[in-house]
């Protein structure tokens, strides 16, 4: 178990002069010991680069990792004593379950006792137990990810696990077993996980706090609801939700939020600088209210899907259109209506240059 | 041949039919006239008797058959024993990637791109004691080097050429083999802890499995048909110590004119490559299978 | 890697290289040599330089007229080799039919015959049909061999070729975008594309599509690593690379799939 603490960029070229060069941009971070992160972005966007920057197998071009305070920068993944979970399953073939899993632990000169123990301890926890004997090679997906992850669960000292997407080749009905497991696992082994993904459902249910990144840069890291509610990144409101936050475009001027034509007073409790400004609201909290109600805009109804639970009603405001969550009951909208949408309310949020106001 | 789902299409008949004429030509016809000789004794063009499988029989019997097949299967496995290894320590030294392993491609393969009746006649001038480079040097070390007169001589030096000549096709191979296989594999070994040799065995190895087979399959193929190079450079010699089976026939059929042993036992030939080739293919599909089915699932 | 085992393999390697390239330069050598310098003396290096060996090979009529049949004949086996092979590779590749794997398999052993056994029925056969001591004899013999090889080899290239990434192309004339994502196969491909709308009956099966979108990320990533690239430390987003998302981006985009839609369809 240990702490590992990031200070550092990465950059292909040598001498990066602008921020497409770099694989990662200056960043400082902090993983708790014990925690559970995931690392949510895109693809491209450097969240593999910072996990193989963790684990040692890439030297970041500048800056140095801890992990407890001690520099391990250049130290191998084997000295940092981490194990990593990978896309596709990687297991030795021409091993038996049994001898996947004890293979960490006889090259480091375990007793057999000790290493009959442990993977028993281990597969019990994976329920692998009844594949002990047979060969890695023959076994589904999912059971080979299990044995890849543990054989890194096997070592007793080991500090931290790092899952590269680990959930991408297991079919879809397996994938929430496995995902079941791992928050078992973390319960019982108090590990720090750390967790790479581009499914935001998975990194929202699995992490304590999540790290959104884009092209290389950290923009937020938080708990799910912080995300969810206070996004810090224009990005992160777009990227998180199903639909994504929605954004209008509008000015600050006079206390007055300006756009689709109509000026809407805003709170006195609510300073805004004027000028430009972005206007976010998640389509969960635009909700349709009587015409003419206090920080509502008019907008017309372009079109409405009916997903089971819920309605996605899309709305047309300036010509961009705007999506809000509306529960089944009780709608009477057509498309070509005008609907009057609340913009305005506690779950708001205002953006300039893409980046939160407080 | 790959093996997801394709459609069903008789007619697709039509467009192997000019690669079946074709071979037909120059294999079945020819093939039919071997089974033709093979069943007959030719005294004179005019006089043809039906003999049936006496020529077989014979063939079977032949003294001199047992000892050709005898050295050829002796080569064979020797062929196999020194390159295989040889081929995979090659591959596993060449570069992996950059200007040195384009450079170190080219150079290894060289020797393969070399026609076979010149790789004998290079090897033949090379083991001469006069002016050959190999022979003067075995000669100043004090051996009394000799190919034409000394049987054990003959036997490694046409060995050492067919080692220099066809090692690159397995290292080749075996560098394919090893170039596919992902980067998580070493990165999971050394997180584990694996030593070098650790991961030859485990990782590397079964993966280069199904090229290996393949490399098995053509080099035993190739060494058991072999006879233009050891024919220039020993001439089968000295005496009958380097005549393999190939030699063995041509001189019975051309030479000798013995048109129905000769057939008879090109047929017994034919029958054994080709049971050794099924036996092969087949093991080679099942282990190819085996590891698409590990890769997929 | 430990610098120690790091040299060993080097050493061995450069051996390796000594190995190899011993015999050929002993001969290139002697090929700078006269004669008379060959049988009189013993050195490394040519002591009297000359090109007569060379301009002799060259110019002297009994050495050229060889160049000239080889380059004759293979020039005759090539295109019939070609000519023949390509629609086989094609058939076998593509469609499924009665005794194909069969018939893949007798094509084979020919490449594994002794050449030995044809020898004389060869003999005999050109000399009745006519065609001793012609070049087209000779071409037609190493049809064997070379035919089975070549079908072979095509066979496989060709199967590499998602069928509907053919198809598609048939539809919307990518071929740079696919002959790039096929690392430069280009011009094969625009055959193989022509073969496309020769050969009749592809259609595209929706539930086949949905499929390969739900699947296609696994493939993607094996494809991609089968290529030696693991997407570590390349900015390139992989899927761009990967033929098969180019194939079920195009579908989705032409309405012919109404699967799943992808995730980063959005990103190609």
């Amino acid at each position: 178990m240990a702490r590992i603490e990031l200070d550092l960029a990465h950059a292909y070229k040598a001498n990066p002069l602008q921020d497409s060069d770099y694989a990662l941009l200056p960043l400082k971070m902090t993983f708790e010991d014990g925690g559970a992160y995931a690392l949510l972005g895109p693809s491209g966007c450097g969240k593999t680069t910072m996990l193989n920057i963790m684990s040692g197998l890439v030297a970041p071009s500048q800056g140095s990792v801890r992990f407890d305070g001690q520099d391990v920068t250049t130290a191998t993944p084997q000295q940092r004593n981490i194990a990593q979970v990978f896309q596709f399953p990687v297991v030795y073939d021409t091993m038996t379950v049994f001898d996947n899993l004890a293979f960490p632990l006889r090259n480091r000169k375990m007793s057999p006792a000790q290493i009959n123990k442990r993977v028993g301890d281990i597969a019990d926890m994976l329920e692998l137990n009844g594949q002990l004997h047979q060969r890695a090679a023959g076994l589904a997906a999912d059971a080979k990810q299990k044995i890849s992850l543990g054989r890194g669960l096997v070592r007793p000292d080991v500090s931290a696990v790092l899952f590269d997407e680990p959930l991408t080749v297991i079919d879809p009905h397996l994938k929430w077993q496995l995902r079941r497991k791992l928050k078992q696992i973390h319960h019982e082994l108090k590990l720090t996980l750390i967790y790479v993904t581009h499914d935001q459902i998975e990194a929202l249910t699995f992490a304590d706090q999540v790290v959104v990144m884009t092209r290389g840069r950290a923009v937020q890291v938080g708990s799910a609801a912080d995300l969810f509610e206070r996004p810090s990144h224009t990005f992160v409101g777009n990227f998180i939700g199903s639909p994504g936050m929605n954004f209008i475009a509008g000015s600050v001027s006079g206390g007055c939020f300006e756009a689709g034509g109509a000026a809407l007073p805003l709170p006195a409790a609510r300073y805004l600088p004027d000028g430009d400004i972005k206007l976010g609201i998640r389509p969960e909290y635009l909700l349709p209210v009587p015409a003419h109600s206090p920080g509502a805009l008019a907008m017309t109804v372009q079109q409405l899907q009916d997903v089971g639970t819920h309605i996605i009603l899309s709305a047309v405001l300036s010509g961009k259109t705007l999506k809000a969550r509306l529960p089944v009951a009780g709608l009477q909208l057509a498309v070509g209506d005008v609907v009057w949408l609340k913009v305005l309310g506690e779950h708001t949020c205002f953006y300039k240059n893409e980046e939160i106001l407080p | 041949m790959s093996t997801t789902t394709k459609p069903v299409n008789q007619k697709a008949w039509f467009l192997i039919l000019p690669v079946l004429i074709c071979v037909a030509f120059s294999a079945i016809l020819p093939l039919m006239t071997v089974v033709n000789y093979s069943v007959q004794d030719i005294i004179s063009p005019e006089r043809k008797v039906f003999v049936g499988t006496e020529w077989f029989a014979a063939v079977m019997r032949d003294e001199e058959l047992h000892g050709a097949l005898l050295r050829q299967l002796t080569f064979s496995m020797a062929v196999l024993a020194v390159e295989l290894p040889l081929g995979i320590l090659l591959a596993l030294s060449m570069p992996a990637s950059g200007w040195k392993a384009s450079a170190t491609l080219v150079i290894v393969a060289l020797s393969l791109l070399i026609p076979w009746n010149v790789v004998g006649t290079i090897w033949q001038i090379f083991g001469r004691t006069d002016i050959g480079l190999m022979g003067a040097a075995l000669q100043g070390l004090g051996i009394d080097y000799s190919y034409t007169s000394n049987a054990t001589h003959a036997w490694a030096t046409v060995l050492l050429m067919d080692v220099w000549h066809w090692t690159p096709l397995v290292a080749l191979l075996g560098y394919a083999g090893l170039r596919s296989i992902p980067d998580a594999y070493y990165q999971a070994a050394s997180i584990d802890g694996a030593s070098k040799f650790a991961v030859f065995r485990y990782v590397q190895l079964p993966k280069m499995r199904g090229v290996l087979m393949i490399a098995v399959l053509l080099r035993f193929m190739d060494s058991f048909m072999i006879y233009t190079e050891p024919f220039v450079l020993t001439g089968g010699g000295p005496g009958n110590s380097t005549t393999f089976l190939s030699q063995f026939l041509t001189q019975k059929a051309v030479g000798q004119f013995d048109l129905g042993p000769a057939a008879a036992f090109s047929l017994i030939y034919f029958l054994i490559i080709l049971l050794m080739c099924f036996i092969l293919y087949n093991w080679m599909q099942r282990v190819g299978t085996q590891q698409k089915e590990s890769n997929h699932a | 890697m430990h610098k120690k085992g790091f040299q060993k393999r080097s050493i061995f390697l450069a051996l390796y290289i000594v190995f190899a390239l011993l015999p050929i330069y002993w001969m290139v050598n002697m090929s700078f040599k006269t004669n008379s310098e060959i049988l009189a003396s013993f050195s490394l290096f040519p002591q009297q330089f000359t090109w007569n060996n060379y301009r002799t090979i060259l110019t002297d009529p009994s050495w050229y007229s060889g160049y000239i049949n080889s380059l004759i004949y293979v020039a005759i086996n090539t295109v019939i080799s070609l000519a023949v092979a390509l629609p086989a590779a094609y058939a076998f590749s593509r469609y499924s039919f009665l005794g194909d794997k069969h018939v893949f398999f007798w094509l084979l052993t020919n490449r594994m015959t002794p050449p030995a056994v044809f020898l004389l029925p060869f003999f005999q056969l050109y000399t009745t049909v006519g065609l001793m001591d012609t070049h087209l004899a000779v071409a037609l013999a190493h049809l064997l061999f070379n035919v089975p090889l070549a079908v072979w080899i095509l066979e496989g290239f060709m199967s590499g070729i998602h069928r509907r990434l053919q198809f598609s192309a048939f539809f919307r004339d990518d071929f740079p975008a696919a002959g790039k994502s096929r690392g430069g196969c280009g011009g094969v491909f625009l055959l193989h594309v022509q073969l496309g709308r020769v050969a009749a009956g592809a259609h595209i099966d929706q539930r086949e599509c949905q499929a390969d979108c739900g699947h296609h990320d696994t493939d993607c990533f094996s494809f991609w690593n089968g290529l030696g690239h693991t997407g570590r430390g390349r900015r390139v987003n992989h899927r761009a690379g990967c033929h098969r998302h180019l194939v079920c981006t195009q579908l989705h985009r032409q309405g012919l799939c109404d699967g799943p839609s992808m995730k980063g369809a959005a990103n190609v």
